[in-house]
């Protein structure tokens, strides 16, 4: 169906061309621009509705209830009752805090989780802004979501909102790390940082069959990075209530919240472009085969999010750097000697030396944890 | 062992969240149970474990203790109770107030007022179990909630409890082995 | 000193847990000095809930006292219920009935179950699993507390025990519906294992964390599934018999690393000796009277009497001086939850603040009985 195939690419052309009949280009140009910002806006509001209802109905089943199902067909009208709670709330300041900073913190959560929309490829020329540099501009921009959290810890002032901001920090900038290791591999493969290109350099084969252990290390990198279980150290309610938004209420706690979505969902989709093929597929729409691996990916997270218990902030940094940073190397390493002796030769013998590749990684992790719990247990019975 | 664990507690936290979908499918028609009367899920069943309320409510058992009533004894159509206070006298928080009546009625005595304060009540069942004459009871009401305290609205008195009484007396009385 | 100089110099800070906080399993406070997240101090404050128990105790007659043992730990109420009635006995010598000794072992054994559940999915709750064990330990409660409410009339404040026995017979209908629910037992502890005890981090979140060493656990005079856990055999079933309980074959689960997760698996090789205990209940269980007759106005002779038994807590004891009258003279409750609670500030000091909830939801408190 070529149609549907590029329904809303047609539909760009469309409005585009009808503008551009009685407005110079320059002006259809610029209301296309805004247009997209809008339509982008009018996306992540909606997914974070989505998702919200969504999370609370897939988590009730993993325990064996409905979840949500009171406002509305199947409690879909619940985030309706929840918005309109958040807005009648009553929005406090503490005396002690930096208003300021305090006021300024939510806004500049959100900001970088909508910018880092602009350049995810949701389908075939479905995108914002195809960057060169996209994988380059996603990491930066969601970096500044670190110095936001850390304003609301800060400024709140309170004991509670400090600890969690302070844990942002502290695991955010530690999984930035493994998390662009192992996702350098996939540059490598493509040799580009444009999202775009690296979608479209997955055509033959989704590069999760080629680095599955990359995939791994980049989905557990990527859940610490948007704090979800079992990372959710920074807003541990067991431990620090709220973590950096305890403080926060009504309209300013939305914020929060929809940021905390909306990265959850881009953090999926991420994954999706980057390992499982992007919009790639056969016989469906592109973008509905992208909603399907973004909401495959955030499965994933909901079922975790129902089923562990979370770290501690020393066994979490522990993880990043004793872990998921050496292996991410050895990863980045020995993909690159096999993409270089591969070259060339066809992708049959690619795929099969990545995978061998990465059966030898894991065995020798195996082997290495072994013996360590052996030499443990060694010092154990000596002791 | 590196991350085994975790898939084991998965696959159960997975399995659950699939036996909700089958559970769902075998009553597919039907999302409530029929007529309201849910049963709770069997030992062995697995799937959807809540009971969805305003739609779906258990039954009661038979010993349940819920609000009190008053019996009226059915020959004489006057109030079984006695006003002797031996209920007030065992509650151990004192919401019943009794006062019997100067004269007595048909050769009985009866209570000039009888209050049950609901707002401190214990539910604990000795008023019910220290009755003499079997005057009252429980019944299986469980939705005592009022929009406030201020009106009496949870202070019975006792025409309620006994128009609670022709509700419940007819079926039959509660299996309360009395001591008399 | 010289590395005392040359280091970086840090404050400590003072952080109030509670007495709102999600994780205090109630309004318990901690004021808990922090260097950086590490744990310099902590100093347990309890009291919030402080309902004059004892006192009330005093102004009530002694039957009048049981609905109040309800309300001390309101997650296990028929082994509140048996202590008193038990003490009461042992105060008034009175006799009861072969039937009614293992209709209570049954209650109580139940009762065990329900706490040690709910206490293992409150600690994971703690942990920070998104409530997914709590909800499966729920269900399992719900049938448990289905047959309280059958035979009782009243789901978790059961008022169940007497002086001399129990209020009712069980119901018809009782003895089929307990088989089913302890025939599904092994199944649910089997299904909450695998969710739990080989999780790696559930695992590198217990292990090492909060030891407590058998010596310590003694000098504070812990009981229960935190004692046994720190490998001390002592369980008052075994060692000060009462009731019927020497009929009965179970084994002691015992720790050996004295930890955490130790704790949390000898309550979950407890739940399973219940179940034992409970399989040999039905068995065994005969026909007969329930309860003895005793006056209206029951007045015990003039003396004191202390009675313990094994609460799923711990010890939990009552002392009663009677003068003879109908009420009591004095009337003391032994918690264990306030007595192991005693031994936090040991457990925690050098650990970090995520630690603190996960080692306080392994002591399994329940604030109404910490507090009384």
């Amino acid at each position: 169906m070529p149609f549907l195939n590029d329904l809303f690419v047609n539909l760009s052309y469309w409005i585009h061309g009808f503008l551009a009949r009685f407005l110079p280009l320059w002006a259809a140009d610029l209301i296309m621009m805004l247009l997209t910002i809008a339509c982008l806006i009018v996306f992540a509001l909606i997914t974070i509705m989505f998702i919200n209802w969504l999370e609370r109905k897939v988590i009730g089943r993993f325990q064996d209830r409905y979840g949500p199902n009171r406002v509305g067909p199947l409690g879909i009208l619940q985030f309706v009752a929840d918005a309109i709670k958040m807005f009648t709330k009553e929005d406090i300041t503490p005396a002690n805090a930096d208003r300021v900073i305090f006021n300024l913190a939510p806004v500049m959560v959100v900001v970088p989780t909508f910018l880092i929309l602009a350049v995810l490829p949701f389908g075939r020329g479905m995108v914002a802004a195809d960057l060169n540099i996209g994988f380059l501009y996603i990491v930066a921009i969601s970096s500044l979501t670190t110095i936001a959290i850390l304003l609301a810890g800060w400024g709140s002032r309170n004991k509670y909102s400090l600890l969690g901001g302070m844990r942002v920090v502290a695991q955010m900038i530690s999984y930035e790390v493994p998390m662009v290791l192992s996702a350098l591999g996939v540059i490598m493969l493509t040799g580009s940082l444009s999202l775009v290109s690296i979608v479209e350099g997955q055509s033959r084969v989704p590069f999760i069959l080629l680095q599955p252990l990359g995939f791994l290390i980049y989905f557990i990198s990527a859940i610490a990075e948007v704090n979800r279980a079992p990372f959710d150290l920074p807003e541990a309610e067991s431990e620090i209530i709220a973590g950096y938004h305890t403080e926060y209420s009504g309209m300013k706690y939305a914020m929060f919240l929809l940021a905390e979505y909306i990265n959850a969902f881009i953090v999926a989709a991420i994954a999706a472009t980057l390992f499982l093929g992007g919009w790639q597929g056969p016989s469906l729409p592109p973008y509905v085969w992208f909603f399907l691996k973004a909401y495959a990916i955030y499965f994933v997270l909901m079922w975790l999010r129902g089923t562990l218990p979370r770290l501690r902030i020393d066994q979490l940094m522990g993880l990043a750097w004793k872990f998921l940073v050496p292996l991410a190397l050895v990863n980045l390493l020995v993909m690159g000697l096999v993409a270089t002796l591969t070259q060339g030769k066809g992708l049959f013998p690619l795929v099969l030396a990545s995978l061998v590749a990465n059966g030898l990684i894991v065995a020798a992790v195996v082997i290495i944890y072994a013996f360590a719990m052996r030499r443990r247990r060694q010092v154990e019975v000596a002791a | 062992m590196l991350g085994l664990g975790i898939l084991k507690g998965l696959s159960v936290t997975l399995r659950h969240f699939v036996e909700t979908y089958v559970s769902d499918l075998k009553r597919f028609p039907h999302r409530y149970a029929p007529q309201g009367r849910a049963r709770r899920l069997r030992p062995t069943e697995r799937g959807i474990f809540t009971v969805q309320y305003p739609e779906e409510r258990l039954e009661m058992f038979p010993r349940f203790r819920g609000a009190l009533m008053q019996l009226t004894n059915p020959e004489t159509d006057i109030p079984k109770c006695t006003g002797c206070g031996i209920c007030a006298r065992f509650c151990p928080v004192g919401v019943i107030e009794v006062v019997r009546a100067e004269e007595k009625r048909d050769g009985q005595y009866v209570p000039q007022s009888y209050s049950w304060d609901l707002s401190a009540c214990l539910f604990c069942g000795l008023c019910v179990e220290s009755c003499p004459f079997g005057a009252l009871y429980h019944t299986p009401e469980y939705e005592l909630s009022t929009y406030g305290r201020q009106k009496g609205e949870l202070i019975y008195d006792l025409d309620r409890l006994l128009a609670w009484g022709q509700k419940y007396a007819p079926l039959g009385t509660p299996p309360v082995e009395q001591e008399e | 000193m010289q590395t005392v100089e040359t280091r970086l110099r840090t404050e400590t800070i003072t952080l109030n847990m509670g007495p709102q906080h999600p994780s205090t399993h109630g309004v318990f406070r901690m004021i808990i000095t922090l260097d950086g997240e590490t744990i310099v101090d902590l100093e347990p404050v309890m009291g919030y809930l402080h309902r004059c128990q004892e006192k009330i105790g005093e102004r009530n007659t002694y039957l009048q006292n049981i609905p109040y043992t309800d309300r001390l730990d309101y997650i296990c109420s028929m082994s509140n219920n048996l202590a008193y009635v038990m003490a009461v006995e042992k105060l008034a010598q009175i006799e009861v009935p072969e039937r009614a000794e293992y209709i209570r072992i049954i209650m109580v054994e139940l009762t065990r179950i329900v706490n040690h559940a709910v206490a293992i999915g409150a600690l994971l709750n703690d942990l920070g699993c998104f409530f997914t064990p709590m909800l499966y330990a729920l269900e399992e409660r719900e049938r448990i507390l289905d047959l309280f409410e059958m035979a009782s009339g009243s789901r978790m404040m059961c008022n169940y025990m007497r002086f001399g026995g129990v209020r009712y017979d069980l119901p018809p209908g009782f003895m089929p519906e307990l088989k089913s629910v302890v025939a599904a037992l092994p199944a649910f502890i089997d299904e909450f294992e695998r969710l739990l005890t080989d999780n790696e981090i559930m695992r590198i979140r217990c292990q090492g964390v909060g030891i407590l060493p058998p010596d310590v656990a003694v000098g504070y005079s812990c009981t229960g599934p935190l004692l046994r856990a720190s490998g001390v055999d002592y369980d008052i079933r075994k060692v000060d018999s009462y009731s019927i309980y020497d009929r009965f074959d179970f084994d002691v689960p015992l720790g050996t690393n004295y930890d955490v997760y130790d704790r949390y698996l000898v309550r979950i090789e407890e739940m399973r000796q219940s179940v034992r205990i409970l399989e040999q209940a039905i068995e065994q269980i005969p026909e007969g009277e329930v309860s003895v007759k005793l006056p209206r106005v029951f007045k015990p002779p003039e003396g004191d009497v202390y009675h313990r038994i094994e609460s799923p807590k711990g010890e939990l004891g009552f002392y009663l001086v009677s003068d003879g009258s109908t009420n009591p003279y004095r009337y003391k409750i032994r918690s264990p939850t306030f007595i192991n609670l005693t031994v936090l500030p040991e457990l925690c000091k050098g650990h970090k603040v995520a630690d603190v909830v996960a080692i306080l939801g392994s002591i399994d408190i329940v604030l109404g009985e910490v507090d009384r």
